[in-house]
């Protein structure tokens, strides 16, 4: 009957794939879920999902659209460091190369900035979705909570990344959102401070806020997108009735 | 020592357990370094040196300012008024958020491109959301007859200074 096999089957049974798999070609039940159960990236998943959580009409994806630009970002956003540097003698220019010399470079900066307007955007119209399906009441509230987080998350990235091409408009609203954060009563002052590393916009705020929105803020934004999921799928999964 | 003969027979509650020390010792330990480490990392974000301008500059000498003229320096983001009773160094940064202002010749007042705010020549605000006045800086003169501007010294607005 080996004969019969297809291709796939013949591969999926060597003992190459075998060796990284650890499974046969998931023809049965128990071979489909071992497949999810004994993989490393795939583990996470659920093996199955029910019917409802396909649904497009409840949520429209507004969820996962804001999770897909998030994945964007943080590509484009790596590529984008490969030529980008945060000195304030040449981070005007590395943008403008960016923009002409670098090949692909116009691509992958539009898409990183619009992707961010656009999460942003997003993240505030899911917010809407699931105040007015209700899907903030008990159990779900602390989610709730945990989302607004990455909502402010969302925007403080967005600020920061703001100032990162040094131009006018980048000066001026990090000059302006500093100011304000300087009014906050008792810690105002030091937050600012903190925030530009010392009293100006300058060098020391260009780096803090390069290092803020390459990696603080997007670590502590995983993991908090990873308990916001594993929170939907403990509350018995998406698009569920209530 | 005597203490310790009577603690055989009936132990007082002061007395602690070997367990309990050595517990107190490793959770107090491990608190202190968690607490310390945190301390540290907060006093290593406010940087102990700045590169920054310097706070006190010299500017031009007082002949190099016509009497009734108004000059911006870039550089400091101040103003430079020779008026009839003085010399004044006011501050160009508005106080609503931090924006510099315009002098406008016109209308004899500063006026700020952010969010309009308005503000007299002695810098009083005369219109907008700015909480407070352009500040006035202190002004001295130099060993080598230029002017001497300190930003860390606010002086009142009747304060000119005159050569």
């Amino acid at each position: 009957m080996s004969f019969l096999k297809s291709p796939f089957k013949k591969i999926s049974e060597s003992g190459l794939w075998r060796s990284i798999f650890r499974t046969g070609f998931p023809d049965t039940e128990r071979k489909r879920s071992l497949f999810v159960f004994g993989n490393f990236f795939l583990h996470v998943l659920p093996v199955k999902i029910r019917k409802h959580g396909l649904k497009f009409r409840y949520t429209l994806c507004l969820g996962g659209i804001a999770f897909l630009l998030f994945l964007i970002l943080a590509i484009t956003g790596i590529l984008l460091m490969f030529y980008y540097v945060p000195d304030v003698n040449r981070a005007y220019e590395d943008m403008k190369d960016l923009e002409f010399v670098v090949s692909f470079g116009i691509l992958l900066r539009n898409l990183h900035r619009w992707s961010a307007h656009a999460m942003v955007a997003v993240a505030f119209l899911h917010m809407c979705r699931v105040f007015y399906t209700g899907s903030y009441k008990p159990p779900r509230e602390f989610n709730w909570v945990i989302g607004v987080t990455l909502l402010f998350l969302t925007m403080f990235l967005s600020f920061t990344g703001y100032l990162l091409p040094w131009d006018q408009l980048a000066y001026w609203a990090v000059t302006v959102g500093t100011t304000i954060a300087g009014f906050v009563p008792l810690a105002g002052g030091t937050i600012r401070y903190i925030l530009l590393g010392g009293n100006v916009v300058g060098q020391g705020a260009l780096l803090r806020f390069y290092s803020l929105h390459i990696i603080v803020v997007p670590l502590i934004m995983s993991i908090l997108i990873a308990v916001h999921f594993w929170r939907v799928r403990k509350d018995g999964g998406i698009s569920g009735p209530l | 020592m005597p203490q310790e003969d009577k603690n055989i027979e009936e132990p007082k509650e002061k007395k602690i357990s070997r367990r309990k020390f050595f517990l107190w010792v490793g959770w107090g330990g491990l608190v202190t370094s968690l607490v310390g480490s945190f301390l540290g990392t907060a006093r290593f974000l406010f940087p102990n040196v700045l590169f920054e301008p310097p706070s006190s500059f010299k500017l031009g000498k007082p002949e190099d300012y016509a009497e009734g003229s108004i000059t911006f320096s870039e550089d400091h983001n101040i103003f430079i008024l020779h008026e009839k009773a003085g010399f004044r160094a006011i501050s160009a940064v508005c106080t609503h958020v931090g924006c510099i202002v315009n002098w406008n010749q016109s209308q004899n007042k500063f006026i700020c491109p952010c969010h309009g705010s308005t503000f007299a020549p002695t810098g009083e605000v005369l219109s907008g959301a700015a909480i407070g006045p352009l500040r006035s800086f202190s002004i001295e003169l130099a060993k080598d007859g230029r002017l001497l501007v300190d930003t860390r010294k606010t002086v009142k607005k009747e304060d000119y200074f005159r050569v």
